[in-house]
C-alpha cells in the first residue's frame, strides 16, 4: 500500500516548511537518502512552496507495514530538520491514496483550482523515476492520480476563472483588446501589485512603459520589469499613446484626472483604454469610467472578480471531491480484485503440479500398458475435472474480493485462508503482481 | 436525387445546430464533449458545404437561377454570412459570435426552405440578376457586421458596469469586435450600394410601384446611409466604440427589415 508523510501550508507555517524544503538539483539525493533510511520500497518526494511530502510504498512480502514505515519516515525527516514532528501528517492506504489524489487535482492547495501543483507532481515523480526509486505500486498510484486530477479538470471548471488581483487584471486586459502584443502599457508608481500586473502584461508581449516620480526610480524598477523609464513629464505623451495604464502610488490627490484624459482624446482617436488603479487612496479620478471607451477598475472592482472566480470554484470543489472519492473506492476495489489473482494463480498452479505428478506416478505403475491416445485422454479428462472443480471458488473469490460490503479485511482474511490450507506462501510470495513493471 | 437534396438539407441543418452548440460550450469555456476547438468552426464549414450542395441540386432539380428565388436567395445570404465570419474570425476569439452565425444559418436555411414552392419573379433581366446578386451578398455581410456590433454593445456594457464579470458565457473581446465590423462594412457596403443603385434603376422601369417597393426602398436608403456614415466618421472623426456600433446594430436591423418584408411578400405569394 501507500503512505504519505508531509507537511502543508495546512500543518506548518512558512518556517517550518522551509526547513525541509530541497532545491529541485538536490531532491534526487535528498530522495535516495531518505529510501536508503527508512528500507521504503518505493518513494516520491514532493516538494513545493506549500507542501514538502513523501510518499512511499513498503516493502512487499508482509516484512515491512504500512504503519512502520510511515514512522520511519518521520524519523527520517525528523533528523533532517529537529522540532518538525508535530506539524507531519502520517496517512496510509485509503486515506493516502486519497490524500494524493486530491493533492493531484489542486484541492488541497492553497489557491484551490492552480494548475501548477500537477506539473510539480509529475516533475517530482519524474525524479524519483529517474532515481530508480518508483516500482510497481507507485507507479499505478500516480498514473491514476494523473488521470483523476484530468478527469476534475474536464468535468469541474476548479480551474476556470482568475482569483489574483494582477491575473484578474490581465484577463479583463484580453477581453478588451484580445491579443495583448504590440499594446502599451504605462506602470505609474512603483507599487508591488502595479509591478505584478506589468510583469504579467508585458510576458503576454506588451510594451511596458515605467513612470517614476524621479527617472532614477523609473530607471531601477524599469530594469526589474524589462521595460523602458520615462520621467514623470513624459506622461501626458504616454497617456495619449497607452492602451492600458497601471498606476499604484502613494499620492494624496488623483495621478490621472479627467481634464488630462480629455486632452488626450483627440489624439488617442478613439481607441479603447484600460485603467487598474490599484492605490488606495485611488490614483485615477472616477468620472473617467463614464467616458466611452475608458474601462476603469480599482482595486475593489478586481477583488469582486476575484472573489467571484473564488466562489465558484469552492462550489466546483465539491464536485471535484465527490469525483476524488469515486475514483478512490474504483483504485482500491480494481485493487482488492487484483491482489487476489497471485493467490488463485498459485492455487491452479498447486493443483496443475500435484496432479500432474500424481498422474506421472500412475502411467508408470499400474496403468503402464495404457496407449499413448488412452494417456492423452486420461491426462485431458483429470484437467478438465480439476478446471471444474476450480471454477466456482475462483469466480466467487474474484466476486468478493470486486464487492465494496465485502471489506478489506475479509479479503485479507480469506486469501490468508487459502494460502494457509493449501501451503501457498512460498508461491504467492515469488511473484506478487509479477505482471507489473514500472514503465520507463 | 430528390433524396440527396433531403439528405443535404438536413445534414447542413444538423452541422450547423451542432457547430453552434460546441461554439457555445466553447464560449463557456467548457466543452459537454471531447472535442477540440477546431470542431466547432469545422462544423460550421461543414453545414455551408452542404447547403452549398443542397442549393446546388434545388436550382439543377427546379430548373431555376438561384439568383431569382426567394428560396435560394436566403441560402447564399446565410452562405455569405458563414463565409465572411470564417475569413476574419481566424485567431480573433470570436466564438460566441460563431455560435450566433450558425444559428442564424440554420434558421435562415430552414425559413428557406419553408419558402421553397414560392413563384419567381418573371423579369429576369440582367440588371435585376445584378440587383438581387449584390444585396445578397452585401445584406449577408452587413448581418454579420450587426450581429458582431451586438455582441459589443453586450460586452462593453459588461466590462463598463464592472458586476457581472466572471460569469456566463466569455464574450468577443472588444478589438476585435471592432475589427471585424469596420472590415465586414468595408466589404458589404460597397455591394450594398451596387444594390441600391440598380434597385433604383429597375424601380424606374416598373410601371407600377406598390407602397411595399417604396417602402423598402426608403428603408434600404436609410440603412446604407447610416452605415456609410459611420464609415465615413471613423475616419473623419475617429469614430468608434459604443455609439458607431449602435449605428451599425440599426443599420443592420434596417436590412433586416427589408430581408422579411421580402419573405412575408413571398409568403403571401407575391414571389420576390
Amino acid at each position: 500500500m501507500i503512505v504519505v508523510v508531509g507537511l502543508s501550508h495546512r500543518s506548518a507555517p512558512v518556517e517550518v516548511r522551509e526547513r525541509l524544503a530541497v532545491a529541485p538539483a538536490d531532491l534526487g539525493q535528498r530522495l535516495a537518502d531518505l529510501k536508503q533510511r527508512t528500507n521504503a520500497a518505493e518513494m516520491v518526494m514532493l516538494c513545493t512552496c506549500n507542501r514538502v511530502e513523501v510518499m512511499a510504498a513498503p516493502q512487499p512480502g508482509g516484512t515491512q507495514t504500512a504503519g512502520e514505515l510511515g514512522a520511519s519516515i518521520v524519523d527520517a525527516l525528523e533528523a533532517v530538520a529537529p522540532k518538525v514532528r508535530p506539524h507531519l501528517y502520517v496517512r496510509d492506504d485509503r486515506a493516502g491514496i486519497e490524500h494524493l489524489f486530491r493533492v493531484a487535482s489542486s484541492l488541497d492547495s492553497l489557491v484551490v483550482g492552480e494548475p501548477q501543483i500537477l506539473g510539480q507532481l509529475k516533475d517530482a515523480f519524474s525524479c524519483a523515476r529517474g532515481a530508480h526509486a518508483v516500482g510497481p505500486w507507485l507507479n499505478r498510484v500516480f498514473e491514476h492520480a494523473f488521470r483523476v486530477a484530468k478527469r476534475v479538470r474536464s468535468e469541474t471548471a476548479l480551474g476556470a476563472g482568475q482569483v489574483s488581483i494582477p491575473t484578474v487584471a490581465v484577463d479583463l486586459a484580453r477581453e478588451i483588446f484580445s491579443e495583448l502584443a504590440g499594446h502599451k502599457v504605462v506602470l505609474v508608481g512603483t507599487g508591488e501589485m502595479a509591478g505584478l500586473v506589468a510583469t504579467l502584461l508585458g510576458k503576454a508581449g506588451a510594451q511596458v512603459f515605467v513612470v517614476g516620480r524621479t527617472l532614477d526610480r523609473a530607471r531601477e524598477v524599469a530594469q526589474k520589469l524589462g521595460a523602458e523609464p520615462r520621467s514623470w513629464e513624459d506622461f501626458p505623451s504616454l497617456l495619449a499613446m497607452a492602451d492600458i495604464v497601471v498606476s499604484s502610488t502613494s499620492a494624496p490627490g488623483y495621478v490621472v484626472t479627467l481634464e488630462q484624459l480629455a486632452q488626450t482624446r483627440r489624439q488617442r482617436h478613439g481607441r479603447n483604454l484600460f485603467l487598474v488603479d490599484l492605490a488606495v487612496p485611488r490614483d485615477v479620478d472616477p468620472r473617467i469610467a463614464d467616458l466611452d471607451g475608458v474601462f476603469l477598475y480599482n482595486v475593489d472592482d478586481l477583488s469582486r472578480v476575484a472573489d467571484t472566480a473564488l466562489s465558484d470554484r469552492r462550489r466546483e470543489a465539491e464536485k471535484a471531491a465527490a469525483i476524488v472519492g469515486e475514483e478512490t473506492e474504483n483504485f482500491l476495489r480494481k485493487t482488492h480484485a487484483e491482489r487476489i489473482t497471485p493467490t488463485l494463480v498459485a492455487l491452479r498452479e498447486s493443483f496443475r503440479t500435484t496432479l500432474e505428478a500424481e498422474l506421472e506416478r500412475s502411467l508408470r505403475g499400474q496403468r503402464v500398458t495404457l496407449e499413448p491416445a488412452q494417456k492423452e485422454s486420461l491426462q485431458r479428462a483429470l484437467g478438465a475435472a480439476v478446471e471444474k472443480m476450480l471454477h466456482t471458488p475462483t469466480e466467487r473469490l474474484r466476486t468478493w474480493a470486486k464487492d465494496d460490503n465485502f471489506g478489506d479485511w475479509h479479503t485479507d482474511l480469506l486469501v490468508s485462508a487459502i494460502e494457509e490450507l493449501f501451503q501457498l506462501h512460498e508461491q504467492t510470495a515469488a511473484a506478487p503482481m509479477e505482471n507489473e513493471q514500472a514503465k520507463p | 436525387m430528390r433524396e440527396i437534396l433531403w439528405a443535404s438539407f438536413l445534414l447542413s441543418a444538423a452541422s450547423y445546430l451542432a457547430a453552434c452548440l460546441l461554439f457555445l460550450a466553447l464560449a463557456r469555456q467548457r466543452s459537454p464533449v471531447q472535442l477540440g476547438p477546431r470542431w466547432a468552426p469545422r462544423l460550421l464549414h461543414a453545414g455551408a458545404v452542404l447547403q452549398f450542395v443542397y442549393l446546388i441540386l434545388f436550382a439543377v432539380i427546379d430548373r431555376k437561377c438561384p439568383v431569382y428565388s426567394l428560396h435560394s436567395a436566403l441560402g447564399i445570404v446565410s452562405l455569405v454570412g458563414v463565409a465572411s465570419y470564417a475569413v476574419l474570425s481566424r485567431g480573433r476569439h470570436l466564438e460566441a459570435l460563431g455560435g450566433f452565425v450558425a444559428a442564424s444559418a440554420a434558421v435562415f436555411l430552414v425559413i428557406a426552405r419553408s419558402l421553397a414552392a414560392s413563384t419567381p419573379m418573371p423579369n429576369q433581366r440582367w440588371l435585376m440578376a445584378i440587383h438581387i446578386t449584390s444585396n445578397l451578398l452585401g445584406g449577408g455581410i452587413l448581418l454579420v457586421a450587426g450581429c458582431a456590433s451586438a455582441f459589443y454593445l453586450v460586452n462593453e456594457r459588461r466590462l463598463k458596469s464592472r458586476r457581472v464579470l466572471g460569469q456566463g458565457p466569455k464574450l468577443p473581446p472588444l478589438e476585435s469586435l471592432d475589427t471585424v465590423v469596420h472590415r465586414l462594412l468595408w466589404i458589404g457596403l460597397p455591394l450594398l450600394t451596387i444594390g441600391l443603385l440598380t434597385g433604383r434603376m429597375v424601380l424606374r422601369q416598373t410601371e407600377v410601384i406598390t407602397l411595399g417597393d417604396a417602402f423598402r426602398a426608403a428603408l434600404s436608403g436609410a440603412s446604407w446611409l447610416v452605415l456609410m456614415a459611420v464609415l465615413i466618421l471613423r475616419h473623419t472623426a475617429s469614430w468608434r466604440g459604443r455609439r458607431p456600433a449602435y449605428a451599425t446594430l440599426a443599420g443592420a436591423l434596417g436590412i433586416l427589415i427589408v430581408i422579411a418584408l421580402y419573405v412575408v411578400r413571398a409568403l403571401l405569394g407575391d414571389g420576390l
